[in-house]
């Protein structure tokens, strides 16, 4: 048993690198790792050893170990506690909880619920038994108010009868920022579409904040009816935001990130809004997104979804892309972007908020 | 009272409760527990927390116990303080208390 006078629960923000160290053999002994975007991150000594860690990001709680000989004293109790309370008091009560399958029952005794499980590799689990209901409500009704006004208006155009054989179909799009690209997506996708769902990834790591990456691409679909957009929330998971410190296998990260993220959007999204079909832009630069297009056509189909590459736009014989706005940019050569971008994103980038966002991009990249 | 956001009060050690209040527009009182002695006093448990909420005019509301065998005393007191906390307000009514 543990004496609880010797030990000391603390915070950090950022940890010192003896600590850090220390913190990184603590979980690599649990055969976990410690991630880069941590915020702050709990430590339990008892007599100045470390005995337990857990960490924040966002509002995930991970990297959390315990050493094995003291488990059972509840001290998991007390470190969920106070990472809780810890991003209670940072304004943030919904939490997430990425980990191995074999330790949900852990997080289900501290109030933590299953949201989904990719078999035998990882679990995501959330402290509000109603988050993703309450989530899939919210779609609904945004959906209802879009298709309110898209029947009324449509019922005036001759060519609607056509539209009720077509496919209810989605698309997820980070766009940082929206470019004529997204847009040629987003209107090829609505035209083969009875109605088109976009989903705009909440994460905020992006160059433009998750705030303006949405009101760009709402503004900027707004002469589409047949569509609505939504926030990606927390049901929509980017790679960017994916803990995978519990994964051993560096090399399945990205395939149980997409199994995790296409499940939750095949068997829990898309049957509440019926959509049967998702598109996605052809992706010729980035590997990354390339190799997710590549998993969606695998796992997708197999799970009833249709899936759909569309050819990227080009202009001047190359792809129109986000990450070339942002390379001109970086190159002050504001004026170019505008053959790339909607009227929207490039009246954005010439006020005073966009400015901002030009310098952090001239500032941190070159 | 009216609940306007998230309310936490607690903790997930031994005998103490984590209590949770949520919003609940339109759908009453929702009674969440997951107790460690369920079985011998889940429905007293709910009992406490009706009570508690009549007493302070909350009829709308999602509560969630993760109960590590609390006393009656400390669920009202826990209670209490989260639905405080989730209503905004920070001048009690001790007598309500």
């Amino acid at each position: 048993m543990t004496n609880q006078e010797n030990i000391s629960t603390d915070f950090r923000k950022k940890l010192a690198p003896f600590e850090k160290t220390e913190i990184q053999g603590f979980l690599a002994a649990n055969g976990l790792t410690f991630e880069d975007d941590i915020e702050e991150t709990a430590i339990v000594r008892e007599n100045n050893e470390i005995i337990a860690t857990g960490s924040i990001s966002g509002n995930v709680l991970k990297c959390i170990a315990i050493k094995p000989d003291i488990r059972g004293s509840n001290l998991a109790g007390s470190l969920i506690t106070a990472l809780i309370q810890k991003q209670y008091y940072r304004g943030i009560s919904n939490l997430f909880i990425f980990t191995k399958p074999q330790n949900s029952s852990i997080f289900s005794r501290l109030g933590f619920y299953v949201i989904y499980e990719v078999e035998n590799e990882a679990v995501l689990m959330e402290n509000n038994p109603a988050g993703l209901s309450l989530f899939i409500e919210n779609l609904k009704k945004e959906t209802a108010a879009k298709q309110i006004v898209s029947s009324a208006d449509s019922a005036l155009e001759s060519s609607s009868a056509e539209g009720s054989t077509k496919n209810i179909s989605s698309i997820v799009v980070n766009c940082n920022p929206f470019t004529k690209g997204h847009l040629y997506l987003i209107e090829k996708g609505a035209s083969e579409s009875a109605f088109l769902h976009i989903f705009v990834l909440s994460e905020d790591r992006s160059l433009f904040p998750t705030e303006t990456r949405f009101d760009l691409v709402k503004k900027g679909t707004q002469h589409i009816k047949n569509l609505a957009v939504h926030s990606g929330s927390d049901y929509i998971i980017s790679n960017s935001t994916f803990p995978s410190y519990f994964i051993k296998d560096a090399r399945k990260i990205y395939d149980i990130h997409a199994k995790m993220d296409l499940g939750i959007f095949s068997e829990k999204i898309a049957p509440a809004l019926n959509i049967t079909r998702r598109f996605a832009g052809e992706e010729p630069l980035c590997p990354v997104t390339n190799n997710y297009n590549r998993l969606m056509a695998e796992i997708l189909p197999q799970k009833g979804i249709e899936f759909t590459v569309i050819k990227r736009l080009e202009s001047g014989g190359n792809p129109v892309s986000a990450s070339r706005v942002r390379a001109l940019i970086k190159e002050n050569r504001l004026e170019e972007t505008e053959a790339l971008l909607p009227p929207v994103t490039y009246n954005f980038l010439k006020s005073p908020e966009g400015e901002k966002i030009i310098k952090k991009i001239r500032g941190i990249q070159g | 009272m009216k609940i306007v956001k998230t309310g936490m009060a607690g903790t997930l050690e031994s005998s103490d409760v984590l209590v949770t209040v949520r919003e609940n527009p339109g759908k009453g009182v929702e009674i969440l527990l997951q107790s460690i002695v369920e079985k011998q006093f889940g429905k007293q448990i709910k009992k406490v927390v009706k009570e508690k909420l009549q007493i302070l005019g909350i009829d709308e509301a999602v509560v969630q116990l993760n109960d590590k065998g609390a006393l009656d005393c400390t669920i009202e007191a826990r209670l209490a303080a989260a639905v405080y906390r989730a209503s905004g307000i920070t001048s009690y009514n001790w007598e309500k208390i």
